[in-house]
């Protein structure tokens, strides 16, 4: 027997009213120790994946839309900006480095980010198996990636068009292989599919050349029933024979190399119809039909390659990309660097810092009303143990009085009673703290957002110390004044009465 | 553990000598002389309202007389701190209430435990188990308060009342509820408790039944008739 078995035993006499009061204080509780370790990790995530990118430049629109797309995924970019951008910041005096993105493809939900290896540099990624991404469409999985999809190295998949959870439709033309897997990063990089730029274009290529296919089939019939026509025509008249070519040239753009030889016969043709009109027509007719047969085997076997080189060639300058992620060489260049590209009609600047904090500030608001409604439930449960000990102290007066008759002190008393208060706040305060930290376990893993976060409940925050001292406070205030009543207890007035 | 009367100084049991209490301009107790002797059982006659309930109280240190000494066990009451008052209480005095009082939220075993803690003595199973058995209620230790019946509830009182070995054990109205042979019980297991630890039974009463068996009785509503 010591005051805390006492105590104890006082709990267990009115179990219901002391196990409610114990459950609203742990609800209070747990409810501020989720948001405790939500906005924690929240924010040490966000600073985590922002890490060493001083600005993110992309096309115009919503900076924290900039923000949210480029470093941490989440929202759809802002639109393209061109390929030369990344030059021309290079070259920039203040400028330390400069990581391109193209996105806007995903597979089986997690987003795929055309870049160079110093993205994954970004986040210190080191390789858990395989080897980073070198030709196109070779692919390096986050850890995440490579656990939920269970892909390994040497597989290979589609990515889909659409950064949305159930994706647009799928590029099948020309599958990805897996060729690494990164070790876990703690950072958004595990939830990437890593690949190069050129991969990017590639499959958007691929995905526009469809459509341009059509398009090409098209042409030809047109062309075709305008050889047709021109067969009659030619005979009479040059004239159309001009537009015609004209056209040929433009289905034939993108095609140029294979088109040369092509054209070239054309070109002769059309010198023929110049010299001659008569017996062109079987000769040119021929031809077109050669020609025809080429360009099929050309588009079903040869596509990707062609354009490999076709994107190492020239025309880099047409090329786009999503955003570029900056660091720089020196602070002052936060000062000019942002204005300087904003100032541009087609760039946007935004800085990472800044935009997470408006952030910050904007779910705070939410926080902030879910930790007052945690408040009030500790509130609640601070005047419940005051009032169900205020009134067991009425209907305990004659055990107090017995207890001093017995050579309790008045202050034993006391402590009695407050630590019956304690024992209440602290217990609720244990449950509250267990659910709280259950609850943000089964969010971070059960939740599809709670994942992406890395929410986890098997982490201690030091905020949380400060709900302990709540709950101490809560105890020894609610449990102040029937304490005060015991110990003012009048023990002979009290066994007078009966 | 050498027993209750260890820290008890020499003297008789209960020695008054001109106490008076009085609340307001009403007189409840005037008392010249008393003396109970160690061993020597007593009797506190007088009906109800005659101040019995009063001088209990001034016995068991839990209020001061208006004038007058009162010592228990050779020590002066008045002589002692509020705090060392708790503390002789606690030791020397077991009290069995009219109205048992039993702490519901313990149990039977607790109730007697609570009694030694609250003195500041060390728990003592053995001791514990040998006055429950003593008072025949040794299966009713993990029993709590509301399922006894009132008879063993009044056994629990007792052995609570002696568990401290006290020099002094007060009941106040023992044996009002009960018929004869209860009656008799009761006032023989308490005498048998008290010799057992070597206390003074002190009762306080307005049984004319157990009068005969005491030879010591101070009658305050003799001493008091003027009082109405």
């Amino acid at each position: 027997m010591n005051l805390f078995t006492l105590s104890l035993s006082y709990i267990r006499a009115r179990a219901l009213n002391s196990a409610l009061n114990l459950l609203l204080l742990a609800l209070g509780i747990a409810t501020i120790t989720v948001l405790i370790l939500f906005s924690a990790q929240l924010e040490s995530r966000l600073t985590k994946d922002a890490r060493g990118i001083d600005l993110v430049v992309g096309a115009k629109g919503s900076p924290m839309q900039l923000i949210l797309s480029s470093i941490y995924h989440v929202d759809i970019p802002t639109g393209n900006i061109p390929y030369a951008s990344i030059a021309t910041l290079r070259r920039n005096p203040m400028v330390d480095g400069v990581v391109p993105l193209a996105l806007g493809d995903s597979f089986s939900g997690f987003r795929m980010v055309g870049s160079e290896h110093s993205y994954a540099a970004l986040y210190d990624a080191e390789l858990a198996d395989g080897a980073l991404w070198d030709r196109p469409f070779e692919a390096t999985l986050g850890a995440t990636v490579a656990e939920a999809t269970g892909l390994a190295i040497g597989d290979s998949f589609f990515g889909s068009h659409g950064i949305a959870d159930a994706g647009g439709p799928v590029h099948d033309d020309r599958p990805y292989r897996v060729v690494g897997i990164l070790q876990p990063t703690g950072s958004v990089l595990d939830r990437l599919v890593l690949t190069s730029v050129e991969s990017v274009w590639f499959t958007h290529d691929a995905h526009h050349h469809e459509d341009e296919h059509a398009h090409d089939d098209h042409d030809h019939d047109e062309r075709e029933d305008e050889h047709a026509h021109e067969e009659d025509e030619h005979a009479h008249d040059d004239h159309d024979h001009d537009e015609h070519e004209h056209e040929d040239e433009h289905a034939h753009e993108e095609d140029e190399h294979a088109h040369e030889d092509e054209e070239h016969a054309h070109g002769d043709h059309k010198e023929e119809h110049a010299d001659d009109d008569h017996g062109h027509d079987e000769h040119g007719h021929d031809e077109h039909e050669g020609e025809e047969h080429a360009h099929d085997e050309h588009e079903g076997e040869e596509h990707g390659h062609d354009e490999a080189e076709h994107a190492a060639g020239a025309d880099l300058a047409d090329r786009e990309i999503t955003a570029l992620l900056v660091s720089y060489r020196s602070p002052i260049a936060a000062v000019s660097l942002p204005r300087q590209i904003n100032s541009q009609s087609a760039l946007q600047a935004a800085a990472p810092a800044f935009e997470t904090a408006r952030l910050l500030a904007l779910v705070g608001v939410g926080l902030d009303t879910l930790r007052g409604f945690g408040l009030l439930l500790i509130f609640t449960a601070a005047l419940g143990v005051f009032i169900a000990l205020y009134n067991a102290m009425q209907q305990r007066r004659y055990d107090l009085a017995v207890m001093r008759s017995l050579g309790a002190t008045p202050g034993k008393l006391l402590r009695q009673v407050i630590l019956e208060g304690l024992i209440l706040s602290l217990a609720g305060a244990a449950l509250g703290l267990a659910l709280g930290h259950g609850v943000a376990e089964i969010l971070g893993r059960v939740l599809r957002e709670g994942r992406d976060l890395g929410l986890t409940g098997l982490a201690w925050q030091p905020a949380e110390w400060s709900l302990i001292i709540l709950s101490i406070f809560v105890g020894i205030i609610a449990s102040v004044i029937p304490a005060i009543q015991a110990y003012r207890t009048d023990i002979a007035a009290t066994l007078s009465t009966r | 553990m050498t027993g209750g009367n260890a820290g008890a100084e020499d003297g008789p049991a209960v020695a008054l000598s001109g106490l008076k209490h009085e609340i307001g301009e009403r007189t409840i107790l005037d008392i010249a002389d008393w003396t109970v002797a160690r061993d020597q059982h007593a009797l506190l006659l007088g009906p109800s309202g005659s101040g019995k309930t009063t001088l209990i109280q001034i016995l068991a240190g839990l209020t001061t007389p208006t004038a007058g000494r009162a010592a228990v066990a050779g020590q002066d009451l008045a002589e002692l701190s509020a705090r060392q008052r708790d503390r002789f209480r606690g030791r020397q005095i077991g009290i069995v209430f009219q109205t048992l009082h039993l702490v519901g939220a313990l149990t039977v075993a607790g109730n007697l435990r609570l009694a030694r803690y609250m003195a500041g003595l060390s728990q003592d199973e053995a001791r514990l188990g040998r006055v429950l058995d003593s008072l025949g209620i040794g299966d009713k230790a993990d029993a709590t308060p509301h399922r006894l019946s009132q008879g063993e509830a009044q056994r629990v009182a007792i052995a609570r009342a002696v568990i401290n070995e006290p020099a002094l054990i007060l009941a106040d109205e023992p044996t009002s509820a009960l018929d004869d042979d209860n009656c008799a019980r009761v006032v023989d297991m308490l005498s048998a408790q008290a010799a057992e630890c070597g206390a003074t039974l002190l009762i306080a009463t307005h049984d004319g039944r157990i009068k005969e068996r005491f030879e010591n009785r101070l009658d305050l509503g003799l001493e008091l008739s003027d009082q109405p």
